[in-house]
């Protein structure tokens, strides 16, 4: 058997490690989901599909790169190949727009659980969550029960100051948490071109909260 | 890194600024506003924040453009290069 990754989505799916993996697959939860496994084995028939039409065609250099990808990033990929093949201009941009995410998580320095705040903040992470629910930390809300908290609001074991001020600027707008990201990451003219973390930890409060208020309002600088 | 010159702080306006008739633009066709869901598309802010808003806060000012495009960039225009978005 060749080591090589088929790129051609037919060889892709005639490859027996393909084939044996779907059937593997297809024996395995399938069965356990009784009268489902049906809709189960053809919903998993169109994911294989819908990733082999994106994967086919795929560069053999950049396939090797993707061997290292986290799933997430391989998805991303073939979602963007995807929306490209399909000609859709809205999902091409939804695809951009999770890329966006990631570059500003990344920016962010990541995103801490409710426990790694906690042990920052030396309290529980019932406190932590209080705290956000309260409007006193930036939380991005990651699937229906997990908060990720972005590195960058907190400085030497605190949250930045006047942050919470902010935060609840954006909550009375109901701005969602990307998007409060953005502003707070952003290089801003109002600020001199800082960005309003940096800005607020030189203590500039007032320009911060005017930036913040006119934050996705139509107006003029 | 090298600080750019900056040019100073703008000069006042001229003495007879008062006096001067303000030049009225007409315009006709669309005009395009992005605005919050909890506002009205028609929206006078009175705030002070934005360039040409009322200092005094006495009278409203309605930010709209003639085109789409120059509604999402006036409004959402620097935060797109955080996202890596901006070309």
């Amino acid at each position: 058997m060749s080591n090589r990754i088929p790129t051609r989505r037919k060889a892709i799916s005639r490859s027996p490690i393909v084939r044996s993996l779907v059937a593997e697959t297809a024996g395995g939860p399938a069965l356990e989901l009784g009268g489902q496994g049906d809709a189960f084995l053809a919903f998993l028939r169109r994911v294989a599909d819908v990733a082999l039409q994106a994967a086919s065609g795929l560069p053999r250099k950049e396939a090797r790169g993707l061997e290292k990808a986290s799933s997430s990033e391989l998805l991303l990929r073939l979602a963007e190949r995807s929306a490209r093949n399909e000609d859709n201009p809205l999902a091409r941009a939804r695809v951009r727009g999770l890329e966006g995410r990631q570059r500003l998580e990344q920016t962010a320095g990541g995103l801490l659980d409710g426990r790694e705040v906690a042990r920052l903040l030396g309290m529980t992470p019932a406190g932590v969550h209080k705290r956000y629910q309260a409007h006193q930390l930036l939380g991005i809300r990651r699937g229906s029960r997990r908060i990720g908290y972005p590195s960058a609001q907190f400085h030497r074991g605190r949250v930045i100051p006047h942050l919470e001020e902010v935060l609840k600027v954006f909550a009375a707008a109901r701005v969602d948490g990307w998007a409060q990201l953005a502003f707070l990451l952003g290089k801003n003219s109002r600020l001199g071109d800082r960005t309003p973390l940096a800005a607020l930890r030189q203590g500039d409060r007032a320009p911060v909260m005017e930036a913040a208020r006119t934050f996705g309002e139509h107006g003029a600088v | 890194m090298p600080s750019s010159p900056r040019p100073g702080p703008h000069p006042g306006p001229p003495a007879d600024f008062a006096a001067r008739p303000l030049p009225l633009v007409t315009v006709g066709g669309k005009l395009y506003r992005v605005h919050r869901r909890q506002h009205n598309p028609l929206f006078f802010g009175k705030t002070g924040d934005n360039r040409f808003d009322d200092a005094l806060q006495k009278y409203g000012v309605l930010y709209a453009s003639m085109t789409e495009e120059g509604a999402f960039i006036e409004t959402f225009g620097e935060p797109l290069e955080v996202w890596g978005l901006e070309s």
